[in-house]
């Protein structure tokens, strides 16, 4: 089931009354701001999931995933799970991973055990599946929803889409620079702030944390100013 | 998203009428300085982040040392040889000349199965294995490839995923803001480059295994 409590006329609409009356910006401009901020929301907290069923052929360890999973988080074969792990640790623990199947004996594994993420849309599995014609699905954060149509509704609760209409009007100020642009820079850290309560991941990345404003820099007096460069000169007025 | 989606948000950014990045009339900014700026972030990004991977098979002559790179190339990302014939195949590092002639200092291993690669101290395009084989093979080599050309007359699909689309425009933005004229806005291409630096982190960390999302 889907959310469908907002569409995106009517958060185009939302998006709108921050901006003032004059039309600095179109509709068009405003759909792409909120596409814009759908994207970056998926990117930074992989909100939307998804799952592809992929059929296993004999031998082949290298399956190319389809467009509609961005990236990859667990696969299973047969619904059996797989463990994780990385292309530099299968080539070092097993040498010659690519010729082993699960025909091969010894001690390879008589079904696919591991899988390695190769790129974002190919993943490797060890060993081989040696007959084949057998199920493969592989969970992940699916491409974003974004708009196309004003009737279309936005898949999200609307407790998540104040932070993305702030990132929304952020990113379109930035046509305006100077103050305006300036101004809107605490509703980029409410995003990211936001983000980061629904994926903690991300507070991990020192850079984060400062664009973030997470950083309190308080507690280290020694060190240089928090924010990144980028957002102290735009906090400090802009251009204009 | 198309490149002329992408040029078209970067034509309402720099207040040009957005005709999906057809002509910029101001005269501040050339449509080929756009294209160019967008593909050379889109470039940047690929091969700070690897975020796609291409392969290429090049068929290597016995006592072949060297091998020429696919014109794409950016940075290698794995190699694998396969020997002709049902032979071996080996996982081939990277190392370094000085490496290979410290583990070999007498010089007697000039050929056989290779078990290094070197790109960094050959010219442009080319890649090294050491020992040279003793027979034929292929050579799988993994690299990150650079996007295709953006702003032709047909729409273009950009070399990264829609999320990743507006790293790539900012990272544009950054060098369009910062070009030297009436368009210059140094505070504003700061801030860009801060938001694609950004992308960039956030890009490695999720093509990290360790990654799993909320």
């Amino acid at each position: 089931m889907a959310y469908q409590s907002i569409t995106r006329a009517q958060l185009r609409t939302q998006l709108q009354a921050k901006w003032e009356g004059v039309p600095f910006w179109t509709d068009a401009e405003a759909n792409w701001a909120i596409n814009e901020a759908l994207r970056t929301w998926q990117l930074l907290t992989g909100r939307w999931k998804g799952r592809i069923v992929l059929s296993t052929a004999p031998s082949q360890y290298e399956y190319p995933l389809a467009s509609t999973i961005l990236y990859r988080t667990t696969v299973t074969f047969n619904g059996l799970p797989m463990t994780p792990s990385s292309y530099t640790d299968l080539s070092a623990g097993r040498p010659r991973w690519r010729q082993e199947t699960t025909a091969s004996g010894g001690d390879v594994p008589r079904r696919p055990t591991v899988w390695v993420p190769i790129s974002l849309g190919l993943i490797a599995i060890w060993p081989a599946d040696a007959a084949g014609h057998n199920g493969l699905a592989v969970d992940g954060v699916a491409t974003t929803p974004v708009l196309t149509d004003d009737a279309e509704y936005v898949n999200l609760p609307s407790a998540d889409l104040d932070p993305l209409l702030g990132f929304a009007l952020h990113v379109a100020s930035l046509k305006r620079g100077g103050v305006y642009f300036q101004q809107t820079l605490p509703d980029y850290q409410a995003f990211l702030q936001a983000a980061a309560e629904q994926n903690q991941i991300l507070t991990t990345s020192d850079l984060f944390r400062r664009w973030a404003g997470l950083d309190d820099r308080a507690l280290k007096p020694l060190q240089s100013p928090s924010a990144p460069k980028g957002l102290a000169v735009a906090s400090a007025g802009g251009d204009q | 998203m198309t490149d002329q989606e992408l040029l078209g948000e970067i034509q309402d950014t720099l207040l040009e009428p957005n005709d999906g990045g057809l002509t910029f009339p101001s005269g501040l900014w050339t449509r080929q300085e756009v294209v160019d700026a967008v593909s050379d972030a889109q470039n940047q990004l690929l091969k700070a982040t690897q975020l796609q991977i291409g392969f290429a098979a090049i068929d290597v002559l016995a006592g072949q040392a060297r091998v020429a790179l696919p014109e794409d190339w950016l940075i290698t990302w794995n190699v694998v040889w396969i020997g002709d014939d049902d032979g071996p195949v080996r996982e081939v590092v990277r190392a370094s000349q000085f490496e290979f002639a410290h583990a070999h200092p007498l010089g007697l291993v000039t050929e056989g199965t290779p078990e290094v690669y070197f790109d960094n101290d050959q010219p442009l395009l080319q890649l090294q294995i050491a020992p040279a084989p003793n027979t034929g093979g292929t050579l799988i080599v993994w690299y990150v490839p650079e996007g295709p050309a953006l702003g032709g007359v047909l729409a273009e699909p950009l070399a990264v995923p829609d999320e990743w689309a507006s790293t790539v425009k900012y990272g544009a933005l950054a060098d369009l803001f910062g070009k030297d004229g009436r368009g210059r806005s140094p505070e504003r291409a700061q801030y860009c480059r801060g938001r694609f630096d950004l992308g960039i982190e956030i890009t490695r960390m999720i093509l990290r295994s360790t990654w799993v999302g909320p």
